[in-house]
């Protein structure tokens, strides 16, 4: 173990830890009270408490080489299915989605284990060239293995999971081979496709089949003052608030939109909002900067990597991570249509934290046991 | 080899991607923070923002069958935002000359409030007003003309005294409660249910976050906090009950004044009174009728200084609720306390037997009847029902000699002397005096000491004693339901907008009388002999109800008239209503009389039409009435 640990990158942790960090002042501020204190913010408590609890869950993953995941990824599969199902058996159904599953105190989101579970399964179905793209049949077997967590997932209304899935997928078949071009051209029918036929409903009136809160969520998009008071409200409060955030931004505490409430979801899905408001463009930047280092060296773990599996789970990892920023910090800023997807590592919320940090101990474990240079 | 470097080919790719979408996020963010930075920020400070506040409709006040008592209405009303005005003077002046209101009453709302707020100047203005602030909002872009609910008392002075009426917060309101949120310009209850169920009624304001351009004027909403209404009350009043009690009382009480005003030997006209018709089961009260009464809607946009010195300073005192402030001795009607006591501690039977000479004598002091003559032998029964005084001093005088705070210590267990806790403010307690109160209450040295007179005068509701109709009705009820005394409430329910029920009132049971059975027995069977042959027969006898009750005509000293009373319950054998009619000054007990037999008619009628909807007959008149309007 020891050995292991000198083959590590130490920038990876401490870059987690900076981010986890970050996250902890932006949620004491985006929840805190007047007159209160930060040791009794029982947001904060949480939050650090879920962070120890997944560090311990990644030491101890460690201990195990990464490899063995190919042995149970059947298992592993069957299980991800059966957590899915269970949720819409026995789940908890907040704001419009059926996500959650009640373990007495404490409740978790199987949808947030299920982004990082994929990922497993599907490194090791796609690992050592076993599908070949060029044609019609090596689709087949990795879609469908795709399809029914994403259908699950679909099920529970949680288009936000959904699309993660999408661009996990993406993401690790491009890595396994895919041609980049036919990608990058559905990709473009798609969102242009989806442009088009909203533009047609705006203007034309032809009907889109979708619920409508989530209609609205992404006419608002193109214009946020279809529904001022409705779900274009917090795309409108939130660019306010990151906007008038300016250069330096207005100092932690001292956000207005953030403390005269008009901010919604403030310490979970619209926390950027609070980040761009008081830490300014500074901020903004600072936080993309660090992902897009984290980001970065694990591209280099992947390279690295002793085998086509490791190399699959780490961009897998990225694919996963690089989309929950895109779409998060999208949304706030009015480019993208609002989901409930967390900002990693900095929104409040002890699933998607633990979660995250097991999927970058993926990368560690795939960093540490990487292949020997041979010079 | 190759392929190892295809791999990495692949993973520089797929960083390419997130690289260029990370720079849509940074260009984006320059966007919003750099280049329009400054739009943002104005936005978010408020200088091109304004949060107004948006009025909770206050609950209503239904009676028991939910016919609205108390509602709202919309009307225009002008407010100022002050930190949107240069010139706090000019504008005073300005709307100090349009709404007739005082320059420095402007004035001074506007420089204390928080700057941010809007400051409410008028509701309700007039269509005149309203015209002419519309013709200078132009150059004020800091005058908001809106439409709020204000409050609208639908009966104008319909049971003014215990709905009560709203005003404006005070500087000393607003520092009492300084915990619930109240700003400058908030409507309060003032009086009556309105100030009881203040917490209830309020409802919690919303706001709306508004864009405004350099001007003033209103680009858009942003944002909107829906306001909460007020809860709902929901009284245990009955509507007709307590309107033909108001018109009986307002009726008598004017022909007393007529008639008063032709005879020269009255010094004082009769003042006021008050109607209680309570259900002796669970005190809940059923009507509460004052007399002189005001119209609660001159208060709810402000009184005029006119119309407040009209009211208060009316000798007639017409804002005061005499039902549970009045303090007046309770006469003859204080003899039911006194037999129950008698009955309970002398071991007196209905039919014992005393013998009245026209006076009782003691120590030298000759305590006289009313009727001077002297009734001769007369029993329990017969002495409440002719109101014999004389069989009550002696009662009230072996009651003195067996322990000298006895008596009094049965009149504080049918609740007198505190109060009964009413759902209402300004109730008073009322007066039990006794040794401890003499002592207490005198200098003079002879003044401290309790005689036997003081007992035997109380025992017939004199002396220092002092009571309201509530206490009175309480009283009544206690022997109608077998010794009971509750907590007499107005409010039944109290329910949200939609229609849940937020709370339940349950009366309190406040004493349980320590009496038998027997105790209450005899006194009912007296108090219905008074009706039946005694001093109120030529009024109730005749009635298909049985009546039980006593009346009472106090001395007031000082050559003024009497107060007048009535407190009874029926039917006598299983009652459902009790009645207490109170006239101020009103000369004699017998004017309550054609008030109480009103207010009983109008509820046993009211319930025989509503037995008869039922029947066979009145169907047939209902049809005829519909062929009669086709007709028409």
């Amino acid at each position: 173990m020891i050995k292991l640990l000198k083959n590590m990158d130490y920038s990876i942790p401490i870059l987690i830890i900076v981010l986890v960090i970050y996250g902890l002042i932006v949620i004491s501020s985006a929840t805190s009270l007047e007159g209160s204190s930060l040791l009794n913010n029982p947001f904060l408590i949480r939050q650090v408490a879920a962070a120890f609890i997944g560090v311990f869950l990644v030491i101890f993953t460690l201990l195990f080489n990464y490899k063995i995941l190919r042995d149970y990824s059947g298992i592993i599969y069957v299980f991800n299915i059966l957590l899915l199902l269970s949720v819409l058996l026995i789940g908890e159904t907040i704001k419009g989605g059926q996500r959650w599953i009640m373990l007495g105190p404490v409740s978790f989101q199987p949808s947030e284990l299920s982004k990082v579970l994929i990922i497993i399964t599907l490194a090791h179905l796609l690992a050592d060239d076993k599908f070949d793209f060029k044609t019609f049949k090596g689709w087949i077997i990795p879609s469908i293995h795709l399809s029914i967590p994403f259908l699950l997932i679909l099920r529970q209304n949680d288009l936000g999971t959904a699309l993660v899935l999408i661009s996990i997928f993406v993401g690790m078949i491009y890595v396994a081979g895919a041609s980049g071009k036919f990608l990058l051209g559905s990709g473009c029918v798609v969102a242009g496709g989806s442009f088009a036929w909203l533009y047609a409903h705006i203007h034309l009136g032809i009907p889109i089949p979708l619920q409508g809160f989530r209609l609205n969520r992404l006419l608002v998009l193109i214009d946020p003052q279809i529904d001022p008071l409705g779900s274009g409200y917090n795309v409108i409060q939130s660019m306010i608030a990151i906007g008038s955030g300016g250069f330096w931004g207005r100092g932690l505490f001292r956000g207005t939109q953030n403390r005269l409430r008009f901010l919604p979801e403030r310490h979970t899905d619209f926390i950027f909002s609070v980040l761009g408001e008081e830490l300014g463009f500074v901020g903004a930047i600072i936080l993309l900067a660090l992902y897009f280092i984290l980001i970065w060296k694990a591209i280099i773990v992947a390279n690295e990597s002793q085998d086509d599996f490791g190399r699959l789970l780490v961009a897998g990892v990225v694919s996963m991570l690089a989309f929950h920023i895109f779409e998060n910090i999208g949304m706030t800023i009015g480019i993208m249509p609002v989901t409930g997807l967390p900002l990693p590592f900095i929104s409040y919320g002890g699933s998607s934290l633990i979660t995250n940090l097991l999927a970058v101990g993926l990368i560690i474990n795939v960093n540490i046991r990487r292949k020997k240079l041979l010079f | 080899m190759n392929r190892s470097n295809n791999n990495s080919d692949r993973l520089f790719s797929l960083f390419i991607v997130i690289v260029l979408s990370f720079f849509i996020l940074a260009a984006r963010l320059y966007y919003l923070q750099i280049y329009k930075g400054n739009i943002f920020k104005d936005l978010s400070e408020g200088n091109r923002t304004t949060v107004r506040v948006i009025e909770a409709p206050r609950g209503r006040i239904y009676d028991r069958n939910e016919r609205v008592l108390v509602s709202n209405k919309l009307v225009y009303s002008v407010a100022v935002i002050p930190s949107k005005v240069n010139d706090l003077d000019n504008i005073s002046s300005i709307l100090s000359e349009i709404l007739e209101i005082s320059y420095e009453e402007i004035l001074n709302k506007l420089s204390e409030a928080d700057s941010r707020d809007t400051v409410l100047i008028k509701r309700d203005i007039s269509q005149k007003e309203l015209i002419m602030l519309e013709e200078i909002k132009r150059e004020m872009p800091a005058l908001i003309i809106d439409q709020i609910p204000t409050r609208d008392y639908i009966n104008d002075n319909f049971a003014s005294h215990l709905l009560g009426y709203i005003g404006e917060i005070s500087r000393a309101e607003l520092i009492r409660f300084t915990d619930s949120n109240y700003r400058i310009g908030n409507l309060i209850g003032k009086t009556g249910l309105e100030l009881t169920y203040e917490s209830y009624l309020r409802g919690k304001e919303g706001r709306s976050l508004i864009e405004i351009d350099n001007r003033g004027q209103k680009i858009r909403t942003l944002g909107v906090e829906s306001p909460t209404p007020g809860y709902d009350l929901i009284l245990n009043l009955d509507y007709d009950l307590q309107a033909s009690a108001e018109s009986l009382l307002k009726g008598q009480i004017e022909s007393l004044i007529e008639e008063a005003k032709k005879d020269e030997e009255i010094t004082l006209l009769p003042t006021g009174g008050s109607v209680i018709v309570s259900d002796p089961n669970d005190g809940s009260i059923l009507a509460m009728a004052n007399y002189p009464d005001y119209n609660p809607n001159l208060f709810v946009n402000g009184i005029s200084s006119d119309d407040w010195l009209a009211l208060s300073n009316n000798p007639r005192r017409p804002l005061m609720n005499r039902a549970i402030s009045t303090s007046a001795p309770p006469a003859s009607v204080f003899k039911i306390v006194t037999g129950v006591a008698g009955i309970e501690e002398l071991g007196i039977e209905g039919n014992t037997e005393f013998y009245d000479p026209g006076y009782y004598q003691t120590g030298g002091v000759r305590f006289g009847n009313w009727y001077t003559g002297g009734q001769g032998n007369i029993d329990f029964i017969d002495s409440m029902a002719w109101s014999n005084n004389t069989v009550y001093y002696k009662i009230g005088h072996q009651l003195y000699n067996k322990d000298r705070n006895l008596l009094q210590s049965y009149a504080r267990e049918f609740g007198l002397g505190s109060k009964t806790g009413i759902d209402l403010h300004n109730e008073s307690s009322g007066l039990v005096p006794d040794p401890e109160w003499r002592m207490n209450h005198f200098q003079r040295r002879e003044d401290t000491i309790w005689y036997p007179g003081y007992t035997i005068n109380l025992s017939i509701g004199q002396d220092n004693l002092r009571t309201s109709p509530i206490q009175l009705a309480n009283i009544v009820n206690s022997i109608a339901n077998g010794g009971k005394l509750y907590q007499p409430l107005l409010v039944d329910k109290i329910i949200n907008s939609d229609g849940e029920i937020v709370k339940d009132l349950k009366p309190e049971l406040l004493n349980e009388l320590p009496v038998s059975k027997n105790s209450i027995d005899i006194m009912r069977e007296a108090l219905e002999s008074v009706t039946q042959y005694g001093t109120a027969r030529n009024v109730f006898a005749d009635m298909p109800i049985s009546v039980a009750g006593k009346t009472g005509t106090a001395q007031t000293g000082s050559n003024r008239p009497n107060h007048g009373w009535f407190a009874g319950f029926m039917p006598a054998e299983d009652p459902e209503i009790s009645v207490v009619v109170f006239i101020e000054y009103g000369i004699s007990s017998g004017n309550t009389l054609p008030i109480a037999k009103g207010v009983i008619r109008e509820y046993f009628d009211l319930k025989e039409d509503i037995e008869n909807r039922d029947g066979f007959e009145v169907e047939l008149e209902d049809e005829f009435e519909v062929n009669l309007s086709d007709d028409i």
